[in-house]
């Protein structure tokens, strides 16, 4: 038995951190499977937690601490399937956050001195001049003879 | 400036003797005090939000530091808005307009300080400029060819944007900030700035206040860098620095690097290797050759002088013997003069017209072989040699990002050479000086390629000579002609750069040419007159119809960066970095995850997801 704790999840998965909102706690939910890290799945009676599961796809298990994404089948009047697979980022976001990498590329800083392969450039490209200030326009006759 | 200089012979901090290291204890208690000036110098630890902390290193490295410290300071644009982001929601809204807009649209500032600049002080620049309120500063600023001097703490008043003359801080300090990062040279670029301190009187001035504030830190950007702050002469700074560069609104980029695993040697000192001086001896002065600078109308005379027009005297019919005599004899004299003016010709070694104007003495008149032509004369050349300055152009960064190198071909064209490329690294962000000495005896020449970049380092440096030929002859007699088109034909044929491609034209032609002219040296024998020397295949004489001045083509890749780029793709950044001291779109494809207790399956998810692209 678990305690689930289903949220609305507006957040791109690549979030570490998602934003999550109206939070439904349903206790003692039984697991289907035995539950993984990765993946679990469960029933949910819907007449006796009446509530619009469509619009739930996160979820917070405290089974095993950690955040899933979870997916409804209806499968009868009353009870829904779910099916929650491991949100590894938000799950282990804490421990990510302590890891030191060699960031490649990021959004806020930036060393625009490296190649970036992924720029798009135009089919044509600009051709400018830049005329030096001063020519060689004074012409002399120079002679030269022997004696 | 070389007194001042000497005084911080006195030592700035102390060495602490730890083990096999000597622990660097700097400190803005920390001072000398030298003819009333209180010198200060400090190092801050700036990740713990200020303070002073000990560096545990050995004394090179921090000499080091010292010693690489270049008198570049550069304010670019983008830092300059990045700035301005900062400062905004600390400024209130009387903020006037008009310092917006200069903030907005000023361009990098570039300033060279000679070797005679000495280090004051480790100074913070803080990025609220509400707290510097009790250290009233001004920031110099090059915007658009003009010079601006801001009061960036006197918010209140409208008119702290002024407008100003080099002339106007001549005067003036300015004192430098550098940022260096402490872990070698690993992605840090420089930032500087630029402050005048008010009434600040060379000599009297004690600055105490280089304090950083305890806060207003931006933590991430400024974690363990040395700042250190030079006193500049600003005389010398402005002569140096000449006037202020024009400057493209820079879309992407703004940061500088250096590369390297932190064991090298890092000298980036670069040598200066200028133009050479000219030779000490010439056929000018040699005493035996006369070189003259004569106009049109002495030309046309001295041509008439050397060719008279022979009229026979006709013999006279109704007179005597004596008139008889008389009339002979007159015509003998003009037959032998016109024979002694036609072996003078072997006299007259060349007439050419060159694209310069070379130093004269005054009019003499014109000596032929043993005879003068006391009615023509000409100008004597002073020196074989002319160095002739076309001036420098600069060329500031379009992009300043790696498209100002990669996706950028620049092309410099010579007059009486062609076009020849350019490295990025010779002038972005510099500028190029092009000169030209020319040898007025053969019109040979050499085009001297001068750089000056504080990327590359160069400094006033020849990155390329080319040699050319640029004098158009003037026949003088039927021979000089036919010298003149055979070494047309040759230095076709021996020019710079002809592509095997065009070699069968070009003998074909030399072979109608050299059969036409009948010319019995044959087309190999190139003469001095008339060779072609242009990589572009130019003959001297048709140089003499194209442009006679250089420009730069720049021909740059046109990017497309669209608004959400960093959002959704990231910039490049290469900096090893705890993952919570970024935020944002982070990209990171080889992070080791020891530290996280997760099964494996996950824990490749979770390398995979950076890989790819997080948002943290």
């Amino acid at each position: 038995m678990a305690d689930i704790i289903l949220y609305k999840n507006s957040s791109d998965r690549r979030c570490l951190n998602k934003k999550l909102s109206d939070p439904i706690t349903l206790d003692n939910i039984k697991l289907n499977t035995e539950m993984s890290t990765e993946t679990f799945e469960f029933d949910i009676n819907t007449q006796a937690d009446p509530f619009d599961v469509d619009v739930y796809n996160y979820c917070y298990s405290s089974w095993q601490p950690g955040y899933y994404y979870v997916t409804f089948t209806r499968v009868s009047y009353r009870v829904v399937h779910a099916v929650a697979t491991i949100d590894p980022l938000m799950t282990y976001a804490s421990s990510i956050k302590k890891i030191v990498a060699t960031i490649d590329r990021n959004e806020n800083e930036k060393n625009g001195y490296l190649l970036d392969s992924q720029y798009s450039a135009y089919a044509y490209k600009q051709v400018t001049t830049k005329t030096f200030p001063r020519g060689m326009t004074d012409d002399s006759i120079i002679l030269m003879t022997i004696g | 400036m070389a007194y001042y200089y000497k005084q911080l012979n006195a030592p700035l901090w102390s060495w602490v003797e730890q083990g096999n290291t000597l622990k660097a204890t700097l400190s803005e208690t920390n001072s000398n005090t030298v003819d009333g000036i209180n010198f200060t110098a400090s190092l801050y630890d700036v990740y713990n939000g200020g303070g002073t902390m000990s560096y545990t290193e050995a004394p090179s490295y921090f000499s080091k530091i010292f010693d690489e410290i270049q008198p570049f300071f550069i304010l670019p644009h983008a830092e300059l808005k990045r700035m301005y982001a900062a400062w905004e929601s600390s400024l209130d809204s009387s903020l006037s307009q008009e310092y917006v807009d200069l903030i907005k649209d000023a361009s990098y500032l570039v300033l060279k300080v000679n070797d005679s600049m000495y280090l004051h002080s480790f100074i913070e620049f803080s990025a609220s400029i509400t707290d510097s309120t009790a250290y009233p500063y001004q920031i110099l600023y090059s915007v658009r060819n003009r010079w601006f001097l801001s009061s960036t703490n006197d918010k209140t008043n409208p008119d702290i944007i002024l407008e100003i003359s080099p002339e106007m801080i001549v005067s003036s300090f300015l004192q430098g900030t550098y940022f260096y990062d402490k872990n070698g040279k690993e992605s840090w670029d420089y930032k500087f700035c630029l402050y005048q301190y008010p009434g600040g009187t060379r000599g009297l001035v004690i600055v105490d206040h280089c304090v950083p504030p305890s806060t207003g830190y931006n933590v991430r950007r400024y974690y363990q860098c040395v700042m250190a702050g030079r006193w500049m002469d600003i005389p010398s700074v402005m002569k140096q620095l000449g006037s202020p560069l024009a400057e493209f609104d820079p879309t992407f980029g703004d940061e500088s690097d250096e590369g390297g695993y932190g064991g090298g040697s890092f000298d980036d000192s670069s040598d200066t290797i200028g133009i050479p001086t000219t030779p000490s001896i010439g056929i000018s002065t040699s005493g035996m050759v006369n070189v003259y600078k004569i106009n049109e109308n002495d030309l046309i005379g001295f041509g008439s002088a050397l060719f008279p027009d022979f009229v026979p005297v006709e013999p006279p019919t109704e007179v005597g013997i004596g008139e008889t005599l008389a009339s002979i004899c007159e015509n003998v004299i003009s037959g032998l003069n016109l024979f002694t003016n036609s072996q003078l010709i072997q006299y007259i070694i060349d007439c050419h017209i060159m694209p310069i104007s070379p130093p004269t003495a005054t009019k003499t008149p014109i000596k032929v072989g043993f005879k003068v032509f006391e009615n023509n004369e000409g100008n004597p050349v002073m020196s074989d040699y002319v160095t002739y300055d076309c001036g420098s152009v600069s060329l500031p960064e379009y992009y300043q990002n790696f498209l100002d190198y990669t996706g950028t071909q620049i092309e410099l064209f010579l007059p009486f050479v062609g076009f020849v490329p350019i490295q990025n690294e010779w002038i972005q962000g510099g500028s190029i000086n092009v000169q030209y000495r020319f040898n007025i005896i053969d019109g040979s020449f050499m085009a001297y390629v001068i750089a000056n970049s504080s990327k590359s380092r160069l400094q006033d440096t020849v990155v390329g000579q080319y040699s050319g030929n640029c004098c158009v002859h003037i026949p003088i007699t039927g021979q000089t002609y036919s010298s003149l088109m055979s070494g047309l034909v040759g230095g076709a044929l021996g020019g710079i750069m002809p592509t095997s491609a065009n070699m069968p034209t070009l003998k074909a032609s030399a072979d109608i040419l050299g059969s036409a002219v009948g010319n019995a040296t044959g087309f190999g024998n190139v003469q001095t007159s008339g060779n072609v020397q242009s990589s572009n295949g130019y003959s001297s004489s048709s140089s003499f119809l194209g442009v006679r001045t250089p420009y730069l083509k720049i021909t740059r890749t046109v990017a497309s960066f669209p608004s959400n780029y960093g959002h959704e793709n990231g910039f490049p950044l290469n900096v090893t970095k705890t993952l919570s001291n970024v935020s944002g779109y982070t990209q990171c494809s080889r992070a080791v995850l020891d530290d996280i207790t997760a099964p494996d399956s996950v824990k490749e998810q979770i390398a995979t997801l950076l890989a790819s692209g997080i948002y943290v």
